[in-house]
């Protein structure tokens, strides 16, 4: 079967114009966003408790995070890959430049320096940079879908 | 890894295209997604979900939530590869008319 060049545009054409469609979709809404951001905060600031409640908190943490991903998965009828390509993996990368080197800080000053706050106040400042970071990665996963990517 | 363009007459339907458009931008669909995006019933999508099943390129899954059972959809990776050759011949065809039609 052969198609011509202009049948070959117009398929492409209505590929992106179904993907534009999907950026309509149904949402993950703002409580999603927040558990995203609590979720952050928390693996930080869990280095402030003792180590078996430490574990205990981590493995709540874990659970959390399975109970989001079937939260998105139920709510928006889809389940999609956080660093997949595109604006989304730089957002993706975005929060966790900031992620790793907040724990990193945070563990130096717990252990090193005794300041046992140190991963509070990183858990507090995560919390909206996750949260604000998952609603920024759902913004540019819909302009990605928006112009057919 | 570059991707060999290669027409492929089971995803080039229409429908089929835009299912897999949209199977493209997840990991995993659910029906009723795929279904209310593309504006069709669930027997006529349903005939075109089981062609590219036979043709191996998508999975499909049933899960049940709140007593209601849920069929996802996914690719498969011979479908993404398939796919994304395709998608890389329409390309190649429609940039033969962009540069057709470019003045001289």
């Amino acid at each position: 079967m052969a198609i011509d060049q202009n049948e070959a545009a117009a398929a492409l054409a209505s590929m992106r114009e179904v993907r534009g469609r999907m950026a309509k979709g149904p949402r993950w809404g703002w409580g999603y966003h927040f558990l995203f951001g609590g979720v952050m905060g928390s693996l930080l600031a869990v280095q402030a408790l003792p180590i078996v409640w430490r574990f205990v908190a981590l493995a709540f943490c874990f659970m959390a995070i399975l109970l989001m991903k079937k939260w998105g998965r139920d709510a928006s009828g889809r389940f999609i890959n956080g660093f997949r390509r595109g604006r989304t993996r730089i957002v993706a990368v975005g929060i966790l430049a900031i992620f790793v080197p907040l724990y990193m800080i945070c563990s130096w000053l717990n252990f090193s320096q005794h300041m046992w706050q140190a991963p509070l106040l990183g858990g507090l400042v995560m919390f909206p940079v996750g949260a604000f970071g998952d609603l920024i990665w759902v913004k540019a996963y819909d302009a990605d879908l928006a112009e057919g990517k | 890894m570059s991707v060999v363009p290669t027409f492929d007459p089971v995803i080039h339907a229409p429908l089929r295209l835009q299912a897999c458009a949209i199977l493209s931008s997840v990991n995993e669909a659910e029906f009723a997604l795929v279904r209310d995006t593309l504006g069709v019933s669930d027997s006529v999508l349903s005939k075109h979900l089981k062609q590219l099943e036979e043709a191996g390129y998508i999975k499909v899954r049933k899960a049940a939530l709140g007593g209601r059972q849920r069929t996802w959809l996914s690719f498969t990776g011979k479908g993404r590869k398939s796919f994304a050759a395709h998608v890389a011949e329409l390309e190649r065809l429609a940039a033969t008319v962009a540069a057709a039609s470019q003045p001289d």
